[in-house]
């Protein structure tokens, strides 16, 4: 069942937050290894992508949503869809920016 | 009338501990079903299984006509089945306002204000459930019922923990869900409330159930009183 806009907004914001937050965490890593944050091997974009859906899992995990959400229909995949998709669309963007940058 | 929800001759193991061998759960539109049991009879696991929350080792789950193998929470959800876990159905990361309207959005329910009001929580609408008192947070999930207004609840140990006035709504609230046609299964052990408000009676023991019909019925049966109500029974 799809989820409705409400449902997907608070949960898309919610895994952007988290992607937002390892990404900062990452970037402030890879700078201080004298790297360009901006320019991540395809390697090190697929880590930052996996931290920040497993930080989604678990932070559902750890409010006890699992009820809630298939109440409302709402499917494991779409609840994993739910933090890939911000941290896809965070990586492309940054991806599109150091490409117009450079 | 025929069962809107079936758990068919199902069984289940945890590391190789057998919890059932051969339950069956009926829901029926209109009626108010409760399934006894002694702590770590399975019913619980039963009411799992039949709400597509965990998978059976062996036996069928039907809803609505259609026969699910591999029955899952959502899929049912969808059509029509609302399920009442025995731990907190909400999340603590987000209101109870914009929980009910979750449900309220997905499913076109019931107004949220109006649901508050009958179960007396307006004033703490825009708090999250961690701020919430036990027994306000059990009167949330009533709200999040009359919500949704499913075609099957199946709600496990509804009534712990509750205060009797609290009680008393939750009572009133799901004999008024069967009477608009429901189909309502409660687990539970609180015996006379459950009995006074339930159409059916089952017993599930030693990993398997038995169906005993109305509760003066139930109460008359030997064993069930002998092995389950004990004290109550003598006074029923």
């Amino acid at each position: 069942m799809r989820p409705n806009p409400l449902i997907a907004r608070a949960y898309l914001a919610r895994g952007a937050r988290l992607w937002f937050g390892v990404r900062v965490l990452g970037s402030a890593a890879i700078a201080f290894g004298g790297m360009s944050p901006l320019h991540l091997t395809f390697g090190a974009t697929m880590l930052i992508v996996t931290a920040s859906v497993a930080l989604g899992l678990v932070d559902m995990r750890r409010r006890h949503e699992r009820a809630l959400l298939e109440n409302l229909g709402v499917t494991r995949i779409t609840c994993v869809a739910f933090t890939v998709v911000p941290a896809l669309l965070g990586e492309v963007s940054i991806s599109l920016l150091a490409g117009l940058q450079s | 009338m025929n069962p809107l929800l079936v758990a068919d001759c199902v069984s289940k193991s945890f590391r190789g501990r057998r919890v059932l061998s051969s339950g069956s759960l009926r829901a029926v539109p209109g009626e108010l079903r409760v399934l006894f049991g002694r702590n770590g009879a399975g019913k619980s696991t039963l009411l799992k299984i039949a709400a597509g929350w965990i998978q059976p080792d062996s036996g069928s789950v039907h809803f609505d006509e259609t026969a699910y193998l591999d029955a899952r929470l959502p899929t049912l959800a969808e059509r029509g089945l609302f399920y009442l876990p025995d731990h907190d159905l909400f999340s603590s990361g987000f209101s109870v306002r914009a929980q009910l309207e979750m449900i309220r959005r997905q499913f076109s329910g019931d107004d949220v204000e109006t649901a508050a009001a009958v179960v007396g929580l307006a004033a703490v609408l825009d708090r999250r459930p961690g701020q919430l008192s036990g027994g306000e947070r059990r009167r949330a999930e009533i709200a999040a019922i009359l919500v949704r207004r499913p075609r099957c609840l199946l709600a496990d140990e509804p009534f712990r923990g509750l205060a009797p006035k609290d009680a008393e709504l939750m009572t009133g609230v799901l004999r008024g869900l069967a009477s608009r046609g429901l189909a309502v299964v409660v687990t539970g052990h609180e015996v006379p409330t459950l009995l006074a408000a339930a159409d059916h009676v089952t017993w599930c023991t030693a990993g398997t159930t038995y169906e005993l019909g109305p509760p003066g019925m139930a109460t008359a049966h030997n064993e069930f009183r002998r092995q389950y109500l004990g004290q109550f029974g003598s006074g029923t």
